[in-house]
């Protein structure tokens, strides 16, 4: 997978956008909706520095999976 | 009441409890006298949500009556609090500092609330919060239904958040003690800012059981006190493994000052982002090293280099907005009091599974590192905050520009370290400043100890607001 590029984010940002558009028809205004369009942008530029973080396919995520298994009664 | 009235607001755990042991106060005239000041001072400083009377005084007589028949709960026994509105109580409402959930009821009771109960410790109030713990992404102090958070220091400052009231309510003596949570900042911040000790413990260390979830690997409750003595006495009632919590930690916990040691400790100086600091909260953090240089030896460190701002956005932008999904679906937060709050969850609803667990994985090396680091100190001491306490009519982007945590905030409640504020002197517009100390996961009593320590060749813990 290629990184992501802040530079190129508008597109990615704006087809989520669509998608709250989609999800919630009707329910921002234009102002909400370009704040909303914003703080897009600021996580778009959050993952885009995590995408940069060297990680291996071992590397596990912090919560550990545990199975369950309830005593008997 | 033979105590004297004007040193009861101040007075800490102990000095109350031995003043109820002395029989010079009970816990009824306790209760009055903080409910009388939660009223006149506390609804002041937009501190209070609902004041719990006729819960306090029934748990004052019965606390009245064991203390006379000599059955002693311990420190906490016939002493008020106040709790943050997040936490579940029978009976009594619940808003999660929401204006849409005021009516809200929650129960069973918290277990922080029925162990505290178990020690004897009496409720007084349900303390105001900023709305859903700040997880909507709030600009501005006025963000909950009981307006903005007013910091007792001086009343056109922000009393910090999301464990606003928690922490007004203390700095201004309108409870002995608060119980807080903090997911990134929301303990130390308003304690800090308000000029008293606040202890974020180990993650896993208290239950959240009946808590408001914000962030499942993030959120942690802890108390705000006037000392980090008391802090540490109120985790000693309220931490210890629960069924009802699956994070809980299975260790037991137990508060032994007499064990600890008093000097002779080991503390990392963290400068990074000092120089950015106002410049009475850098000279009151040169002056606090030189203070703690006479019980410890201070060594600089780094913190290993890991995107931390942006781990801990994606984190808790995703866990939040699925911790609060039905409020955000349902439109209920259309009524929320910060207009930023209302559109504020949609962006974490579009976080990508994989970018949420590339921040996990990252933030599980990040762990292993830091806990590299913190093995090697007894604790971290940084600035609590670069800046006091913002104006009430600031937002914070305007304020302290778009960094919201600092990479020590950030760090310390990724790994769950515990984590101390104390005040260590003031700042512009009068406000308080803090310093910080950080340890490693499981080493609360290791900080309380450098803490207790710091407290006891300094004063600032001692000072009072003019109310």
């Amino acid at each position: 997978m290629s990184e992501r590029d802040t530079q190129g984010a508008d597109p990615i940002v704006d087809l989520r956008l669509t998608y709250i558009d989609q999800r919630f028809p009707g329910r921002l205004s234009d102002d909400q909706r370009q704040q909303v369009r914003q703080r897009l942008l600021k996580l778009h530029e959050s993952a885009s520095v995590l995408e940069r973080f060297p990680l291996e396919n071992a590397h596990e995520p912090a919560p550990v999976f545990h199975p369950t298994r309830k005593e008997q009664e | 009441m033979n105590a004297d009235r004007s040193t009861l607001a101040f007075a800490s755990i102990r000095q109350l409890g031995a003043l109820l042991r002395e029989g010079k106060t009970t816990p009824t005239e306790l209760v009055h006298y903080y409910i009388d000041r939660l009223e006149r001072v506390g609804r002041q400083l937009n501190a209070v949500v609902t004041i719990t009377a006729d819960l306090a005084l029934r748990e004052a007589k019965r606390a009245e009556e064991e203390l006379a028949a000599g059955h002693d709960r311990g420190p906490l026994h016939g002493i008020p609090y106040g709790a943050k509105d997040l936490l579940a109580t029978t009976g009594i409402p619940t808003t999660w500092g929401a204006a849409p959930l005021r009516n809200q009821i929650l129960s069973p009771d918290a277990t922080v609330i029925e162990r505290l109960r178990n020690a004897g410790a009496i409720l007084v109030a349900k303390l105001a919060m900023v709305e859903l713990a700040g997880g909507l992404g709030y600009n501005q102090p006025n963000a909950s239904l009981t307006g903005p958070g007013i910091n007792p220091w001086n009343q056109e400052a922000w009393s910090g958040g999301s464990s606003s009231g928690s922490g007004s309510a203390v700095g201004a003596g309108c409870v002995p003690f608060a119980i807080g949570s903090e997911t990134m900042g929301s303990i130390l911040s308003p304690a800090g800012y308000c000029g008293v000790a606040g202890l974020r413990p180990t993650y896993g260390r208290v239950s959240r059981s009946g808590a408001m979830a914000l962030s499942w690997t993030l959120d942690k409750l802890g108390p705000l006190c006037r000392t980090a003595d008391d802090c540490g006495l109120v985790l000693d009632a309220i931490a210890g493994p629960d069924p009802r919590d699956p994070s809980t930690l299975d260790a037991l916990y137990q508060y032994r000052p007499d064990r600890d040691r008093s000097a002779g400790f080991r503390l990392g100086v963290l400068h990074q982002g000092v120089a950015d600091a106002q410049p009475e909260v850098r000279d009151n953090f040169s002056r606090t090293l030189d203070e703690l240089s006479r019980i410890a030896t201070l060594e600089e460190v780094t913190l290993p280099d890991f995107p931390y701002g942006p781990m801990a956005d994606i984190i808790i932008r995703c866990e939040g907005a699925a911790a609060l999904e039905s409020l955000i679906v349902s439109g209920q937060v259309n009524e929320l009091t910060a207009p930023e709050d209302h559109h504020g969850g949609y962006p974490g609803l579009t976080i990508p599974a994989v970018d949420y667990l590339r921040a996990m994985r990252i933030r599980n090396l990040m762990m292993t590192e830091l806990d590299s680091l913190f093995a090697r100190y007894d604790g971290i001491v940084h600035p609590s905050h670069g800046l006091v306490a913002s104006p009430l009519d600031m937002t914070f982007d305007a304020y302290r520009g778009q960094v919201r945590w600092s990479d020590l905030s950030a760090a310390g409640n990724l790994a769950g370290l515990p984590a101390i504020t104390m005040p260590n002197g003031f700042g512009e517009r009068g406000l308080p400043t803090g310093v910080q100390v950080v340890g490693r996961a499981g080493a609360d009593n290791r900080i309380l100890a450098v803490a207790r320590s710091y407290q006891a060749q300094t004063d600032w813990h001692l000072r009072r607001p003019s109310l």
